[in-house]
């Protein structure tokens, strides 16, 4: 039997021990969630050692050129192991700081000159045609949805005003159909994800059948 | 008779004399009697026998006179207790009516003065056993020496003088007395003790007898005798200190003469001393000292009998006698006589009535111009002024004649050491010392006579007596850095608050409790929060929030877990059915179109040179890999088989690495050649996030410009973004690079907006975007198109269960409204 084969047979019996879920939470599902979790972990550590600290830690080290440059990135990387014991946990707060805010520096950044500039000018330039007007309406009439403003009425109850109890209503459609999109979006993932599953299982049995 | 040799003269005296006759020493130790003792009361009854029997005559022919005056005890009785004489006088009272030894020293002289006319002329007809007939009777005593009551018609031009003084200075007194400011405490002492002596000087003027005159011979003979001796300075003493004979002037005008002197200015004053001083020479020796010059008013008496006087007069101008006499050069300068001036009795510019004097007056002494240090006039404690002009009031000059005469003892009368004596003392020398200062008293004492030498040298007990400790002069005391400690702290006591609340009220100075810290207490607060209407509002619509959110809600009757398992069970089967069937039949019956978008990305795809480089980000999980192969495996299929692209693969997920080599190999790639590290190349794990990525596009060494595309296969949108952004920040050149997003169908809507907004050229997301995309390309690698009907079976298979639910729930509430109905009908 060839590796693929074994690897395949390996692979329907995890599906199966998924799809078991539809009868209920069960040993094999969560067996074959447990060893989903695990393989992916030590992958990924086998992967952060090989493709991170080795060659770009340890390796330099080595090198007395490049010991300056890894010295610093060693002593933040070890002072991070301080943040599991509590008394101790203020040795890594600077390593965290760094990485907090260079990170916060960078996506604001990219946020200001990748999305926010571009995606305004976008709306801008969609008003063209129709699409703007409906992404205006979307955007103006979701907004007034999140609008929590209330008076208090006569009877002493607290509503919103009747225009903006409209515009929130609108605002709920879209905002329904935008998550429906979305949910629509993760179905078909879904199914793809499923057919996918049971086309590699029945081209496996029809591989083993013959057929 | 025996006889008692004097110590102090060395002369005999009879031995019944307590003192001796010459110089009126006290032949007796025992025999002094000081101010304010009580004399004690002795039986004198056993040394009746041994008097002689000329004095036996005497006392009896005294007791036969006695008998006969009755309105003399009348007048007499009364006055002694309304008088109410002093502890001086005291003695005195009690002595008269006890023996003669209990006689003080100084009224020892004068009656040894009134004795020497019986001891000097014992044979004398009626004179001596009068006079001794009054010794013997107290009351009569002093009496006996007053001539003035015995002969009213004989009364001389001095007394008539004095009486005219008199009525000057009743006037004076009684002007002085509306300005006056003086206390009844300026009635000291020495006042009362002087206004003791004049009541006691009026007693003999009520009962004067003729006879009486008869001692103004003896006094006269004794007078002469006692002319050579000093001038008794200590005598006068007895009523101001030795330290200040000077007082012993206003003494003198207290016979009537010094009243001008209050408030006239000088002429007046020394015209009229003229006249004062004749009956000051008449008076004796009690106030001739002051009456040097005025020889001349004493000549003008005509009476024979008071020849005597003149003598007297001769024998008290001794250099010694002028205690208060030198008043300095400003009495010279106006011509006043010294002794006719009373020191500091009055306003010195009233007395002098010079504004000029006050120029070369030092300070010290200008107060005393302006103020009188005496007893202001007109007060109670003057009233003995009114008194003088009594017309007996010329027996207390006869005492002062009597006390000049005892003057030429050496020894005081008084002993100011003792008793309460000391302390009237005290009062005349702080009244009549208070403005001197010691240089200016010691160029008095220096400039004074040698007579005052002698007599200062003769008492120095009341000379250190004399100074008082606590009278500075007002140049003194202004120099006193006390007064001004003493203000300042005054004045900033005033400012301090004054405690009116707990326990130390009434207190000045308290440290205020609030400041001290106490300012600094925070101020109690109430405990009860204070919320508006609106506040409050709020409050009550979150605790109904809270207590919905905690409220137990019923649950809604649902069908039994039984039915809803069967449905997950019926729709799972289902759907594995429908699926499986599909994807076993290898059904490939529904149809794809392709579209313009799918058309634009494979004129793109081609504009990629061939055997470029192509960056192929992995950023998805393993169990989206079966939809993302089938999306990306067309456009990986197209660049590796028209452009011969060489990929490298990165991944932001540990596990990209191993979803490339699984995308090599499902998507066709590897069959069309490609080799590892040949063909397409692993980059390995990128951590960091967006860090890493930006990183990674701006490092050198990875030439990112060398990529002549990149193509991001992600199932989620936040890793497109990402990697959008940091292409976009990158820089225009690297932002132009074509950017070709695989995503997966949940991913795809959030992405679009960077597809449509021209910052990613083309999206394929999703099997339905795979399948068209695969059809353009000529249906490779076929992968979508394979589950393409499933995909397509897998919508119909959702939407059926949409819509059978739906209208299974459809169904359920119309058969619950039903059910309701019927329920009503």
């Amino acid at each position: 039997m060839s590796f693929e084969v074994v690897s395949a047979v390996i692979g329907l019996l995890l599906t199966l021990m998924v799809f078991s879920y539809l009868i209920g939470d069960n040993p094999l599902f969560r067996l074959a969630v447990y060893l989903f979790i695990g393989v992916a972990s030590g992958y990924a550590v086998t992967v952060i050692w090989h493709s991170v600290l080795v060659p770009r830690l340890l390796d330099p080290l080595g090198n007395p050129n490049r010991l300056a440059w890894t010295v610093v990135p060693l002593i933040l990387s070890i002072s991070l192991w301080a943040k599991l014991s509590p008394r101790i946990s203020r040795l890594g707060g600077f390593a965290m700081a760094v990485i907090v805010g260079v990170g916060a520096a960078t996506a604001i950044g990219g946020a200001l000159t990748g999305t926010l500039i571009p995606q305004v000018e976008a709306a801008m330039d969609s008003f063209d045609s129709s699409e703007g007007a409906v992404m205006l309406a979307g955007t103006v009439l979701t907004l007034a949805y999140f609008q929590f403003g209330a008076k208090r009425a006569p009877d002493d109850t607290i509503k919103r005003g009747a225009v903006i109890e409209l515009l929130a209503w609108l605002g709920r459609l879209f905002i329904a159909v935008t998550l429906g999109v979305l949910f629509a979006g993760v179905y078909l993932s879904a199914l793809t994800a499923l057919i996918e599953r049971l086309s590699s299982i029945i081209n496996l049995v029809k591989s083993l059948l013959g057929l | 008779m025996a006889e008692i040799r004097c110590s102090a003269c060395g002369k005999n005296n009879p031995d019944f004399l307590d003192s001796c006759q010459f110089c009126q020493s006290p032949l007796i130790p025992e025999s002094k009697l000081f101010i304010g003792e009580e004399p004690t009361k002795k039986d004198t009854g056993e040394l009746e026998e041994i008097l002689p029997d000329w004095l036996k005559d005497v006392r009896q022919q005294g007791k036969n006179a006695e008998a006969g005056d009755d309105s003399f005890r009348v007048q007499t009785q009364p006055r002694v207790p309304k008088d109410e004489p002093p502890d001086l006088l005291a003695g005195l009272l009690s002595q008269s009516e006890t023996d003669e030894e209990e006689i003080p020293d100084w009224l020892a002289g004068i009656a040894a003065s009134s004795e020497k006319p019986s001891l000097s002329k014992p044979s004398s007809d009626e004179g001596p056993p009068a006079f001794f007939a009054g010794l013997d009777q107290p009351e009569k005593q002093t009496v006996a020496p007053t001539p003035s009551e015995s002969k009213p018609d004989e009364i001389p031009d001095w007394m008539r003088a004095e009486e005219k003084t008199s009525k000057q200075h009743d006037d004076l007194s009684a002007r002085l007395s509306q300005p006056s400011s003086a206390e009844p405490v300026e009635e000291t002492d020495w006042a009362k003790t002087f206004a003791s002596f004049d009541s006691f000087a009026e007693e003999p003027a009520v009962q004067k007898e003729p006879e009486d005159l008869s001692w103004l011979r003896e006094l006269e003979a004794s007078s002469k005798e006692m002319s050579e001796t000093p001038m008794p300075q200590a005598r006068g003493s007895e009523f101001t200190p030795a330290a200040s004979n000077e007082d012993l002037s206003w003494l003198n005008e207290l016979g009537g003469i010094s009243a001008p002197a209050f408030e006239e200015p000088a002429p007046p004053s020394s015209s009229s001393a003229e006249e004062d001083l004749s009956w000051l020479t008449n008076l004796g020796g009690a106030t001739a000292p002051a009456s040097e010059p005025q020889a001349p008013s004493q000549s003008s008496s005509s009476n024979a009998e008071l020849d005597w006087l003149s003598d007297l007069q001769e024998a008290t101008n001794l250099p010694s006698a002028p205690a208060f006499a030198d008043t300095g050069e400003l009495n010279s300068g106006l011509g006043i006589p010294p002794s006719s001036k009373p020191f500091q009795t009055a306003p010195l510019n009233e007395l002098l009535g010079d504004e000029s004097i006050k120029d070369v007056t030092p300070d010290w002494l200008k107060n005393a111009l302006e103020e009188s240090s005496m007893p202001a006039p007109g007060s109670v404690s003057m009233d003995w002024f009114s008194e003088r002009e009594k017309p007996g009031e010329t027996k207390a000059e006869d005492l002062f004649a009597s006390s000049q005469g005892e003057a030429v003892s050496s020894q005081p009368a008084f002993d100011f050491s003792l008793g309460d004596s000391s302390a009237a003392v005290q009062d005349l020398d702080a009244l009549f010392n208070v403005e001197m200062p010691d240089w200016l008293a010691g160029g008095q004492e220096g400039g004074a006579p040698p007579s005052q030498q002698e007599a200062k040298d003769s008492a120095p007990a009341f000379a250190e007596n004399a100074l008082s400790p606590v009278e500075l002069p007002s140049w003194v005391q202004a120099m006193r850095p006390v007064d001004s400690a003493l203000e300042e702290t005054a004045a900033s006591v005033t400012d301090q608050i004054t405690e009116t609340q707990g326990p130390l009220a009434g207190f000045r100075g308290i440290i205020p409790a609030f400041p001290i810290g106490s300012s600094l207490r925070p101020k109690a607060l109430s405990l009860k929060l204070q919320v508006t209407g609106e506040q409050q509002t709020g409050a009550s619509l979150l605790e109904q929030i809270i207590a919905s959110e905690t409220t137990v809600q019923p649950q809604k009757e649902q069908a039994a877990v039984s039915s809803q398992r069967v449905l997950r069970w019926v729709l799972s089967g289902l759907f594995l059915m429908v699926l499986g069937a599909v994807i076993g039949l290898g059904s490939k019956t529904m149809p794809i179109y392709a579209s313009a978008t799918h058309s634009e990305l494979s004129s793109l795809i081609a504009t990629i040179p061939e055997n470029a480089p192509v960056l192929v980000v992995v950023d998805y999980e393993p169990s989206f890999a079966g939809e993302l192969e089938a999306t990306a495996g067309p456009l990986l299929d197209q660049l590796a088989l028209s452009r011969r692209a060489a990929f490298s693969f990165i991944s932001m997920s540990p596990t990209g690495s191993a979803l490339a080599d699984r995308l090599i190999l499902n998507t066709g790639v590897g069959g069309l050649g490609y080799q590892p590290n040949l063909n397409y190349f692993h980059l390995g794990f990128l951590p960091g996030g967006s860090s890493g990525v930006l990183a990674f596009i701006e490092n050198p060494e990875n030439d990112f410009t060398r990529f002549e595309g990149v193509i991001l296969i992600t199932d989620h949108a936040e890793s497109g973004r990402v990697w959008v952004e940091q292409l976009q920040a990158a820089g225009p050149e690297i932002a132009a690079k074509p950017l070709l997003l695989v995503a997966s169908a949940q991913a795809g809507p959030l992405l679009q907006p960077y597809v449509s907004a021209g910052q990613a050229d083309v999206m394929i997301h999703g099997l339905y975007d795979a399948a068209k995309y695969e059809f353009v390309n000529n249906s490779r690698p076929g992968t979508a198109r394979a589950y393409w009907d499933a995909f397509g079976s897998g919508i119909l298979l959702a939407v059926f269960a949409i819509l059978s639910g739906g209208v299974w729930g459809v169904l359920m509430r119309m058969r619950e409204q039903r059910r309701a109905e019927l329920e009503q009908e």
